[in-house]
């Protein structure tokens, strides 16, 4: 019985660990992706499969170029592949240090590319005819590369016709599959040549070097191209502040009188203040961003902050009413039994101990705002606050995932850290008060 | 106290005096950062030293930069000097009256002539409201891993779409899966993808109840397995051909100038295959347009003048990854880079291409896009050709003319 017990225990907490595990790895997983990839390289970012931590730097290898006379051919290691891939071949120095620099986010220094050039020179006059003979034999098995993938794809169209029941065809069908393996083997072998031959030609026709990689230069270009970023980043925390204070002066009014008095269609009132966050922002932004231009609050941080506010007081105002409502009115009674006032009694007693929710409510508004683009576009110009200067940045960036990574993650990272601050507060906001 | 408001008049005076003109210039062209930095520093730097003048250059996409912009008239404070549109969205522009009309001052620069084939789609009623500027067309790109499969006597640079096809089909059986990219996430290119196989079979694009429709879809239903498996997850087809994913792509001359000079040791560019009717691409431009009611109009009409004279739309063009100048007088200044032999195969592609504009008939563009999305999805994808089903969607683009 004991036993049964205890292997009953054993399967139900090995199922509630599986389960914290994947909601943990469910979470963690995006955006350990999206941080990682923000410290990669383009070259790494493209690099398929993906690896699952960034480079701190890059090997190369370096090769004289067979089109250009006078030229260069510029490999960087791939981490997937397991070799290595060709960027760049030129003849212009200059130029290929800043398109290595793009692209793998390493800055080869001249001096070590030219003192590379010396070595590699000695090193390809040292073997000469051996280098020749590996190229003509590369080439070579090249060629029946392309002649065994014609052969695979003619044999291929050929299987496609023949019907599967078909039982006239059998001996045709099964003779063209021996063919294909035959075909795909040998493809197989002739590719496993090649490797070895290139592993042989690396080291007697190229020298191979490593450069450290700048880490942060998704970060770096991102706010290089970013104009006004720091300005913008000032205003976002002006608006998102602003936001706060309007949303939790009113809302937090509202939610004491919900919590504390009783009137006539208060469930209704109660219920109508969330209406406004059932309809999209943006619609009832527009209105909003007609009244408040004509104000001349455009593009200032008061006027985004009023739009914002719109949409928050209805969440505070409920959020307030719980935590409130969670502070016993006898409390303030003995308040005022010992002398204080109605007003001395909700700020000496009950404010304090709603604080930590009130806290927790301002998150809300905080990362409402904070987050918030579209409307933020419409309203600014000038001013900017620090999402559009992001978004503005990355329209067009598909093709640069490390840069969009940078991105998000400098957007997220306030957020987060406001969060971390106020996160002990998190678990009062629905009326958990202790007194 | 006298003398304090005396200092601050007096400080007040020399800031007016020597406080910069600025002129905000809003674009939803060059966002790629890359390409923004170039414009700001390469190309506007020398315009403000030029003129002592200071120019706020943003990017945003085209509905919202019309939002903003619509914001500003209807409550009087226009901030937005220069806009740099979408020909697609110009008509928006000019028919909600908000930029200025600019043929008089451009009948007075001799020195440039605008490709007249953009005209179509820059000049309402004989009267031109933008300067067009960075035309895109439709190129071809190939992974070199794609040329063992190549079929044998076709020439890269002169492909037709039989052969793409052919080339494409061999690829999925040779490699197991398929490796031709087009945008299969709806409401992105596919339609523009498939036009240019239309134009090339004679089509009325993006008419589907021709001939020359027909014969395109026919094509494309023969390359049901030429598709990578994740085709459906494509909003762009720079990143899987970066990633090595896909190989073949015909798209946007600037998303495959990208990806070609991100890596021009592997990969090879083309103008757009051609058919029987030759090289079809959807051609685009986008162009500038002075904001109504603004401040600044001298300044600004001094940067339209700067932006499209010849040697700066080069250097534009160049810089930002391979759009066509659109400036005939620009193009005694190609060299030999890889950036000079995007454009030259687009200007290939433009000059010599059946070419098809976004015509202002259409309610709303996204849902004849999405017509084609359809078709993609249920037929293409099924490797089913049905013109039946081709007459049937027609029906639905009839319906959404304006």
């Amino acid at each position: 019985m004991a036993e049964r017990k205890n292997a009953k225990k054993i399967i139900s907490s090995t199922i509630f660990y599986i389960f914290v595990a994947g909601i943990a790895t469910i979470i963690v997983l995006p955006i350990y992706f999206l941080i990682s990839i923000s410290f990669m390289s383009d070259q790494e970012a493209y690099d398929w499969p993906i690896s699952l931590a960034p480079a701190f730097s890059h090997s190369f290898l370096l090769q004289k170029s067979d089109n250009i006379p006078g030229g260069f051919l510029i490999s960087v290691y791939s981490r997937s592949q397991e070799e290595f891939v060709t960027i760049s071949e030129s003849d212009k120095l200059d130029d290929m240090i800043s398109f290595v620099n793009r692209k793998t986010s390493s800055k080869i220094p001249k001096k070590l590319l030219e003192e590379k050039i010396v070595e590699l020179e000695e090193v390809v006059a040292q073997n000469e005819d051996r280098i020749a003979e590996l190229k003509t034999q590369i080439k070579q098995e090249t060629l029946t590369i392309n002649k065994l993938n014609r052969d695979i794809v003619k044999i291929q169209r050929k299987l496609k016709f023949i019907d599967p029941e078909d039982e006239s065809f059998k001996e045709l069908r099964e003779n063209l599959q021996n063919q294909l393996q035959e075909k795909q083997q040998e493809k197989a072998l002739t590719e496993e040549k090649i490797s070895a031959l290139k592993k042989e030609l690396q080291p007697i026709s190229g020298v191979t070097f490593k450069v450290r990689k700048n880490i942060f230069a998704s970060y770096v270009t991102f706010f290089r191209v970013t104009s006004d970023s720091m300005g913008a980043l000032i205003r976002s925390i002006q608006v998102a502040l602003l936001t706060v204070l309007i949303s939790l002066t009113i809302g937090g009014m509202a939610g004491y009188a919900f919590a504390r008095y009783i009137f006539k269609g208060k469930n209704l009132l109660k219920l109508s203040v969330l209406f406004v966050r059932m309809f999209p922002g943006i619609a009832i932004a527009m209105p909003m961003v007609m009244i408040l231009a004509r104000m001349g609050f455009y593009d200032r941080p008061i006027g985004l902050s009023l739009v914002y506010s719109v949409g928050q007081i209805g969440m505070t105002t409920w959020i307030t009413a719980s935590i409130f409502m969670g502070i016993s009115t006898e409390l303030e009674e003995a308040a005022q039994v010992f002398g204080t006032s109605r007003w001395g009694a909700f700020f000496r007693v009950t404010l304090p101990l709603a604080l930590p929710g009130l806290a927790a409510s301002a998150m809300y508004a905080f990362i409402g705002s904070w987050s918030e683009t579209a409307q933020a576009i419409v309203l600014t110009q000038f001013n900017p606050t620090f999402p559009v200067v992001i978004y503005q940045t990355l329209v067009g960036t598909k093709g640069m995932i490390n840069l969009v990574a940078a991105g998000s993650v400098t957007l997220a990272f306030p957020a987060v850290l406001f969060t971390m601050i106020i996160r002990r507060y998190i678990l009062q906001m629905w009326g958990g008060v202790r007194v | 106290m006298k003398k304090l408001l005396l200092v601050l008049m007096l400080v007040a005076i020399v800031a007016f005096a020597f406080g910069k003109e600025t002129l905000v210039v809003v674009s939803r062209l060059w966002t790629p950062p890359s390409e923004k930095e170039f414009v700001i520093n390469e190309i506007i730097k020398p315009f403000e030293e030029m003129y002592g003048v200071e120019v706020r250059f943003s990017t945003l996409d085209d509905q919202k930069m019309l939002e903003q912009v619509k914001l500003q008239q209807e409550t009087g404070n226009i901030t937005t000097d220069v806009v740099i549109a979408y020909a697609a969205k110009m008509p928006e522009w000019v028919e909600n009256g908000y930029v200025v009309d600019l043929t008089d001052i451009v009948s007075q620069w001799t020195d440039r002539h605008f490709s007249k084939g953009l005209d179509s789609m820059t000049i309402f009623d004989g009267r031109r409201y933008f300067l067009p500027i960075g035309a895109d067309v439709y190129l071809f790109i190939a992974n070199k891993k794609a040329l063992p499969y190549l079929p044998e006597g076709a020439d890269i640079q002169n492909l037709t779409w039989e052969q793409v096809a052919e080339w494409a089909n061999a690829i999925a059986l040779g490699e197991g899966e398929g490796k031709f990219a087009v945008t299969g996430v709806p409401k992105k290119s596919f339609i523009y993808q498939a036009g240019a196989i239309c134009l090339s079979y004679g089509a009325d694009w993006p008419n589907l109840d021709n001939p020359g429709a027909m014969a395109a879809f026919y094509l494309l239903s023969k390359m049901v397995d030429a598709f990578p498996p994740a085709v459906m997850t494509y909003d762009d087809v720079r990143p899987p051909l970066k990633r090595g994913e896909a190989w073949l792509a015909a798209a946007h001359n600037a998303r495959i100038g990208e990806v070609y000079k991100n890596d021009p040791t592997n990969f090879i560019i083309a103008p757009v295959p051609m058919g029987p009717a030759g090289r079809g691409s959807v051609a685009g431009t986008s162009g500038f347009a002075i904001v109504k009611g603004t401040k600044h109009f001298d300044l600004a009409v001094k940067f339209l003048e700067y932006m499209t004279r010849p040697d700066i739309m080069l250097k534009v063009s160049k810089g930002t990854g391979g759009f066509i100048p659109t400036v005939e007088e620009a193009l005694v200044y190609l060299g030999d880079t890889v950036e000079d032999e995007v454009i030259k195969k687009s200007i290939m592609v433009m000059k010599n291409g059946v070419l098809s504009y976004i015509a202002p008939l259409w309610k709303d563009w996204g849902q004849v896009k999405l017509v084609y999305d359809d078709i993609f999805k249920n037929m293409i994808m099924n490797g089913i050709f049905d013109p039946e089903y081709l007459e049937l969607m027609q029906l639905k683009i009839d319906a959404l003319r304006k």
